[in-house]
């Protein structure tokens, strides 16, 4: 019987505790997260850890005023995102990214990478 | 807040498990039982109709449930209001352009065509048997296609098949097992007051039993894969939410094998014991019990099931942590 409550109690504290959400995460990324590359790369491919739903998930790329520099709507395929990027110049670019894996979980997160030369 | 949709998937879970439970009961346990009950006994066509209702109400339930899950799950993507959602085209959106809403249409059509093969093989008292084929792929496709709607899906490669496989028996199986349980409590509860029945009790609870042991060996089976995918190390279920859940719904899952082995070895034999009324009511009693014991056992774990479903599995909550540690 005591073993039962017990089972309740836990059962219940854990129904109770809420749950997070985070499913499909950043795998990696091109240019790598945090990197500096020489050249500004014509576009940034993010590869997460699932598949992502193409009608839910988005990226936003911008420059160090805030600018916005992607280009056109990102291309999805299975569990990798590409977006092309406008002409850029060197300096720091955020990316933002905002995706719904399969598995009907939303997760989004941001890095940056730097480019260097022209 | 994932509330509201714990509850819908909870009742959506168990609805299901019910329908189908009473509509595999009514073809593999009852279907070849009745046959041994005197033709003129009144209680068969009360039973009949009692599986019946049980899978009609059960779908209507899951009908209801899954649209509400569904909407909230078409919320939460487009990010819009409770409002909003009906009248901005999102529900379209998910529904046709979402693994989940193709999921959704899928499962509807399903329920659809179910519920015409259940109104043939319910009126002809379940003796076409072409009826009762359709009505078990039908039922079988129903429950696991939910499958579909969890954690089995996203994966690439050899997991992309074998994961969403697995866990598509495991939700026939539960059905088969813990869905079942509900429709042999109603027959134990019938055969304790007509002796018409009670002469077939023991064809139901051993048929029942021997499913069960094939159920229970499945779920046993597909369970380690689905826990292998999400589980995968000793930290992972020690250390975290969903690996303590999971724990807790194996301790369920066992504590429920035990009191079915005892119903199949102690109470179910004691049935044929000719010439003792006393004995065969005592173990119809007990029977009866411990297998709504096992109903509750496994509404606990539906409500688990309901939850795990919007809990990040072990794996992903690792490599997060690993991850962030790393960034550290």
């Amino acid at each position: 019987m005591r073993i039962r409550i017990t089972l309740v109690m836990l059962l219940l504290g854990a129904v109770g505790a809420g749950a997070a959400r985070a499913h499909a995460f950043l795998d990696h990324a091109s240019p790598l997260v945090g990197s500096t590359v020489a050249t500004a790369p014509s576009e940034v491919a993010l590869t997460f850890t699932q598949n992502l739903e193409a009608a839910f998930s988005s990226v936003q790329i911008t420059d160090g005023k805030g600018v916005r520099v992607e280009q056109g709507k990102p291309q999805i395929s299975g569990n990798t995102m590409r977006v092309g990027l406008k002409a850029a110049g060197p300096g720091r670019y955020q990316v933002h990214w905002h995706v719904l894996s399969v598995d009907t979980h939303k997760t989004e997160g941001n890095f940056s990478f730097t480019v260097s030369g022209p | 807040m994932d509330d509201p949709l714990i509850c819908a998937r909870a009742i959506h879970f168990a609805a299901t498990i019910a329908a189908v439970g009473a509509i595999f009961f009514s073809i593999f346990i009852a279907g070849p039982a009745f046959s041994k009950v005197d033709a003129g006994a009144r209680s068969p066509t009360v039973l009949r109709a009692q599986f019946a209702w049980l899978a009609w109400i059960g779908l209507a339930v899951a009908a209801l449930s899954g649209a509400v899950w569904f909407i909230l799950v078409a919320q939460s993507m487009s990010d819009t209001s409770f409002a909003d959602v009906f009248s901005e085209g999102a529900l379209w959106t998910v529904l046709l352009q979402t693994g989940f809403g193709r999921a959704w249409l899928a499962r509807l059509i399903l329920a659809c065509l179910l519920a015409a093969v259940l109104t043939v093989s319910f009126q002809r008292r379940g003796k076409t048997p072409l009826a009762n084929i359709f009505a078990v792929v039908l039922a079988g496709g129903f429950v696991g296609t939910l499958a579909f709607a969890g954690h089995a899906v996203g994966a690439s490669g050899f997991e992309g098949v074998l994961h969403p496989a697995a866990d598509f028996a495991h939700l026939v199986a539960a059905a088969g097992w813990v869905g079942m349980l509900v429709p042999l409590t109603l027959w134990l509860a019938a055969a304790a007051r007509d002796e018409a029945l009670a002469g077939a009790a023991y064809t139901v609870a051993k048929r029942f039993s021997n499913v069960s042991l094939v159920t229970v060996g499945v779920l046993l089976i597909t369970g380690s894969i689905n826990a292998l995918y999400l589980a995968g190390s000793l930290f992972a279920i020690t250390e975290t939410d969903y690996g303590r859940l999971l724990l807790i719904k194996v301790a369920l899952f066992l504590l429920m094998v035990a009191v079915a082995a005892v119903n199949r070895q102690v109470w179910t034999p004691r049935l044929v014991q000719d010439g003792n009324v006393a004995s065969n009511r005592e173990a119809l009693s007990r029977l009866r019990r411990n297998a709504a014991i096992e109903v509750g056992f496994g509404a606990l774990i539906i409500v688990i099931v309901a939850v795990l479903g919007m809990t990040p599995p072990s794996l992903h909550q690792q490599a997060i942590t690993e991850m962030q540690h790393h960034s550290h």
